[in-house]
């Protein structure tokens, strides 16, 4: 590639995104009028902003690395992206959420949860836990950008990273831009239509859909052996029922990111900044293309370059990235298409990147300020002084700390640890989240007990149970002399498998075991409902 | 079905479009669902909005909501 138009092109690309930034600004500090005029947007401006958050480098980078190792089964989990994703979380989440975030006045996913129920120890505990683990899905993010970066460009991986993270930092410090819709929307439509062409180009290069989907089966041969006995049964093929790769497929990848979605700091805010419940319904359609366009075009693309590379390099895709799924897609991308595109998916990589990352340090940045240190609850002018200094802090160490996340985690590390971090938030906030918008039962004591048990839950399987945790930490190999607890493939099961329904059930005991401790309060966060 | 002879994998591709497809379909006949927001709940807007702006300025110097 060229680089002095690559540079051209992205300062072109950054000015714009600075000017809607800028315009932004300079309408919504005016009055409150105006800032009740950010709210009353398009809802294609509203899903394109949704898809932007949710869409990240993850998906398309590192889970299309994985759908190129582990094949087109991996299409369950756009299913689940768009059913529960964009589905349910507008029609059934969204809609409460919006409404009791202006009962109770909340701003944050932590906030919202502590008030429902009254408890700034939730509103604490929540944050905490999204600030410590956090940074490991903005690391897998990062990785994500830098993949390309060294792919597409030759810089050397850790000066990509570097590279990007100042670029981000910079996005989020100097302007913040979060609220501001109209740049994530851009990026949103920028994303569509370089996965668009990606899906064209990958369909009419091989022939058609069928006959590119009929050559990628007759490569079940070529499937490497590691992979064959863990379950693998081809690229066209669900792994074998059962199997380690079944497991890995479908509860971690498949239900642990397509579920998980559902209980994402990040995310849980958009819904408030909607106007009314008809946006919500607007944004279902277009949400809903979004990511069939974005995320089915990376699976089925990351899928079918094993039969690109095949033809051309005489090799899967995976063997040409050097065994580093992550690697897939920025080889591909460099070898198969035109210069032209390169440029163009820069500017979607950076669109994926800089607009769920900015939306990461920023949760980052507000769970240990205003939920971790505040606790929602101060008001004073010296006080509100210290809570904007710890959240800045709080963001600052939270992008140091992704970056050391993402020099130091191995190869083929993106998808992994999107799940983890999607497994622990549905596993410790879904229960309790669910029944803060629907069951006026719920209690105190109950949603404590959800997010505690769900959170030790989940611990105790990481470090006991799943093994490419466990051995990492190594706690189990120490205190009892084997890497997991679970033999066989139970050790591939995800934590979420069994700390979802440990938190459920916490959630509702006990809750119907002690008594509402509010009544007034459940009827202010339900008015509307 | 689409060249893929996997049931599980056929009927994920299959189910993609339809999960697609039933969004739009609810996405239009929706369209013009839920009513506009009255006099107090724009005030309640009004409030919500103020305070999430205090918020983003401590995440940012350019105080950009």
């Amino acid at each position: 590639m060229n680089l002095y138009w690559l540079v051209v092109i992205v300062v072109v690309y950054l000015s714009v995104i600075g000017y809607l930034g800028y315009r932004g600004f300079s309408q919504t500090k005016n009055s409150a009028d105006y800032m009740l005029g950010g709210r009353n947007i398009h809802p294609y401006i509203m899903a394109m902003s949704y898809g932007a958050t949710f869409i990240s480098t993850s998906a398309i980078i590192g889970f299309g690395g994985t759908a190129a190792q582990f094949g087109m089964s991996l299409l369950w989990l756009t299913v689940f992206n768009i059913f529960f994703g964009i589905f349910i979380a507008f029609v059934f989440f969204g809609k409460r959420t919006r409404r009791m975030g202006l009962n109770l006045d909340a701003h944050t996913f932590p906030e919202l949860i502590g008030r429902r129920v009254g408890s700034p120890f939730i509103q604490r505990f929540m944050g905490l836990i999204i600030f410590v683990i956090m940074p490991l899905y903005a690391a897998a993010v990062l990785i994500g950008a830098s993949r390309i970066i060294e792919g597409l460009l030759g810089v050397p991986y850790i000066y990509s990273v570097v590279i990007f993270s100042i670029l981000v930092a910079a996005y989020v410090i100097l302007g913040g831009l979060k609220g501001v819709m109209y740049t994530d929307a851009l990026q949103g439509s920028i994303m569509v239509f370089g996965m668009l062409v990606l899906l064209f180009f990958i369909y009419t290069n091989l022939g058609g859909l069928v006959s590119a989907h009929t050559a990628l089966t007759n490569l079940a041969d070529l499937v490497p052996e590691g992979l064959k006995a863990i379950g693998h049964q081809g690229w066209t093929a669900s792994p074998g029922l059962g199997t380690p790769l079944w497991w890995i497929v479908y509860s971690s990848l498949v239900l642990g990111v397509g579920i998980g979605v559902l209980a994402q700091p990040q995310l849980v805010v958009r819904y408030m900044t909607v106007r009314s419940n008809r946006e919500l319904n607007r944004a279902v359609l277009i949400g809903s293309v979004f990511i069939l366009l974005t995320v089915g075009t990376a699976f089925i693309v990351g899928s079918l370059s094993n039969v690109y590379f095949q033809r051309e390099l005489g090799e899967i895709a995976i063997v040409v990235a050097e065994g580093n799924s992550d690697k897939v897609m920025p080889a591909f991308i460099r070898e198969a298409m035109p210069m032209w595109f390169g440029y163009l998916f820069m500017l979607v990589i950076l669109s994926a990147g800089m607009s769920t990352l900015s939306s990461q340090f920023h949760t980052i940045g507000t769970s240990v300020g205003r939920d971790l240190y505040a606790g929602g609850e101060l008001t004073k002018d010296h006080k509100r002084r210290r809570e904007l200094l710890i959240t800045r802090i709080g963001i600052a160490a939270g992008i140091l700390f992704t970056v050391f996340l993402s020099l130091r985690m191995g190869a083929g590390v993106i998808a992994r640890a999107t799940a983890i971090f999607f497994g622990v938030m549905a596993s410790s906030f879904l229960a309790p989240y669910f029944a803060s918008l629907y069951w006026k039962r719920l209690t105190r004591k109950g949603a404590i007990a959800g997010i505690v048990s769900g959170i030790a839950t989940a611990a105790f399987a990481f470090l006991f149970l799943h093994g490419s945790e466990a051995r990492v930490f190594g706690v189990a190999a120490k205190l009892f002399g084997r890497e997991t607890l679970l033999g066989g493939s139970w050790s591939f099961v995800d934590p979420l498998v069994f700390a979802l329904p440990v938190s459920v059930v916490f959630t509702i005991v006990i809750s119907l075991v002690t008594s509402v401790e509010d009544k007034e309060l459940v009827t202010k966060s339900m008015k509307g409902m | 079905m689409f060249g893929l002879e996997d049931f599980s994998v056929a009927l994920a591709y299959l189910l993609l479009l339809i999960v697609t497809g039933v969004s739009v379909i609810y996405g239009i006949r929706k369209w013009n669902a839920g009513k506009e927001p009255g006099p107090e709940e724009l005030e309640e807007e009004k409030k919500w909005m103020k305070h999430n702006l205090e918020l983003e300025e401590e995440v940012s110097d350019g105080g950009v909501s």
